[in-house]
């Protein structure tokens, strides 16, 4: 069976086409940039890879601690007829709305006690782990000197023979 | 002599602690007792992984294979651990691509780069896992024996069953689906594949869509601007960022998928260009970092971060079924390269000469 001629994209070709093609060169130029869309402030809680950091870690449970509670109310402002309806749309759904929010926010409070528990409990094993660490850096640094002072006290003996 | 696999984290469904999973059984052959010990253990991979904590103190002869990818304080408890050392490099992102969205992540990159730049006196010797990796090592200043050897990809997991839902809801719609697997991560440009799409979307083929699957855990900010942006562009209902999805909705996209387009500006092998292969997805991507090692000449490498150029290809390939055809059976040879058996015999092979040369 003859082999197949084998075929590929001329990528280069594309390239002139693309450039000669006035519509989509000035789609391109128009295009909006990812860059002109701005940051939202980094509000998320960030896991860096591989690695805990403590501050990072703290800093988040102070702010679940301070903010696990979603209040049902809060100051509507701008146009006076808008906040007279959004109080009013408030106001009907309270019933349905305010039970959901104390379950939530109850759930939320056992989630910051636990998160809590866990952090002493995490602070603790740290802890304990570099006291052991140091410890046993020591003991391998002893162990070294004693071999160090077995094989100086054997090196002369051996020589005598 | 034993030898132990040593690695920053482990989980499942990546490529490091998969290939660790690999090595473990060519390791076997050596040190039938060869365990892995990772400093987070994700529960799913609890039986896989001792705490690198419980480690124990290695003697001249034994081995340590560290596979480097990440900032961790692994990378300077290496030199304190006894027995040869052999580092398996992953590469890491650099740091600039994180700074705009998450300073933590820029400063874990970069203790990660420097941390590997310490390593180079300290290590007897360091497979890569693709040539641009290699060449990272050599401007890193490492002297000893660099071999590359691919990551060791387990084809038989791909058999599994797709999620029969996903397909029975997409199969045959008759829209093209363009597909990105990959975390979202600023330096895989996710922002570019969108851009590409746009053009293809306006311009060749108005009935498609574009599947973003990867998670962005860590990477809030960068996730809201790109969704941001697919609003600006006015593909909201043809762009999804689908996030982590299960390994059968992963196999699923992959099966609908009519192409997959890669933009990333850093890779150190991509594991994801020889999952589309394996799918029969021709692929498009962006000639960087590990990219042209990892295609082989296989897919199409797009020279330019040109949006128009790259939608332009992607409609070319789909239309021209002989074109197709070709680009898929280059694929299919390049594959061949990444076979379970062919790359296990080479690892096997590179650490069968190291370990050759230790004294027993």
């Amino acid at each position: 069976m003859p082999e197949e001629k084998s075929l590929t994209v001329d990528v280069e070709q594309i390239m002139r086409e693309i450039r000669a093609d006035i519509k989509m060169q000035e789609d391109l130029k128009n295009l909006p940039d990812f860059e002109s869309i701005p940051l939202q402030a980094q509000d998320a809680l960030v896991v860096p890879v591989g690695y805990l950091d403590w501050a990072l870690y703290r800093q988040s449970l102070e702010y679940i601690n301070a903010h696990y509670e979603i209040p049902y109310y809060w100051t509507f402002t701008g146009n006076p007829v808008k906040v007279f309806l959004k109080r009013l749309i408030r106001k009907v759904l309270k019933c349905m709305l305010c039970p959901l929010l104390n379950l939530q926010n109850r759930f939320n409070a056992h989630v910051m006690r636990c998160l809590g528990q866990i952090q002493l409990y995490t602070e603790d094993v740290r802890d304990t782990t570099e006291r052991l660490a140091k410890e046993s850096a020591e003991l391998r640094r002893q162990v070294a000197q004693l071999e160090e002072e077995v094989r100086r006290l054997s090196g002369p003996a051996a020589s005598g023979q | 002599m034993h030898i132990v696999q040593l690695l920053p984290n482990i989980t499942y469904g990546d490529a490091i602690s998969n290939d660790a999973r690999a090595i473990q059984k060519i390791l076997r052959r050596w040190d039938p007792d060869t365990a892995i010990y990772a400093e987070d253990i994700a529960p799913l991979a609890k039986g896989d992984a001792q705490k690198a904590e419980c480690m124990p103190q290695l003697a001249p002869q034994d081995v340590v294979i560290y596979h480097g990818s990440t900032g961790t304080p692994l990378n300077d408890k290496l030199p304190q651990m006894g027995g040869r050392k052999v580092m398996i490099y992953h590469n890491i992102t650099p740091p600039a691509f994180f700074g705009p969205y998450s300073p933590p992540t820029a400063d874990s990159a970069q203790r990660g780069l420097d941390g590997i730049k310490r390593l180079a006196d300290h290590v007897d010797y360091c497979i890569a896992v693709s040539e641009f990796n290699r060449q990272d090592l050599l401007r890193m200043g490492y002297t000893c024996p660099i071999d590359v050897c691919p990551v060791l990809i387990p084809f038989s997991d791909y058999e599994t069953p797709p999620d029969a839902a996903l397909l029975k809801q997409y199969e045959g719609d008759g829209i093209k689906t363009l597909l990105f697997v990959g975390r979202v991560v600023p330096n895989k440009k996710q922002e570019d594949i969108i851009r590409a799409f746009y053009f293809y979307h306006k311009y060749y083929e108005p009935k498609s869509r574009l599947i973003l699957v990867g998670s962005w855990v860590g990477m809030d900010a960068y996730h809201e601007r790109l969704c941001a942006y697919v609003g600006r562009l006015g593909l909201q209902g043809s762009v999804f960022l689908a996030g982590h999805l299960m390994f059968d909705a992963i196999l699923a996209w992959y099966r609908l998928a009519d192409a997959f387009v890669c933009m990333s500006e850093h890779e150190g092998f991509c594991v994801p260009l020889v999952e589309a292969m394996y799918f029969d997805v021709p692929v498009f991507a962006y000639n960087s970092t590990a990219i042209p090692d990892t295609l082989g000449g296989s897919g199409v490498l797009l020279p330019e971060k040109d949006p128009a150029v790259a939608a332009a290809c992607i409609d070319k390939v789909l239309r021209d079924p002989a074109l197709r055809k070709s680009i898929l059976a280059g694929q299919r040879r390049r594959l061949a390269d990444f076979s379970y058996d062919k790359v296990g015999a080479r690892m096997e092979a590179l650490l069968g000469a190291f370990l050759g040369e230790s004294p027993l």
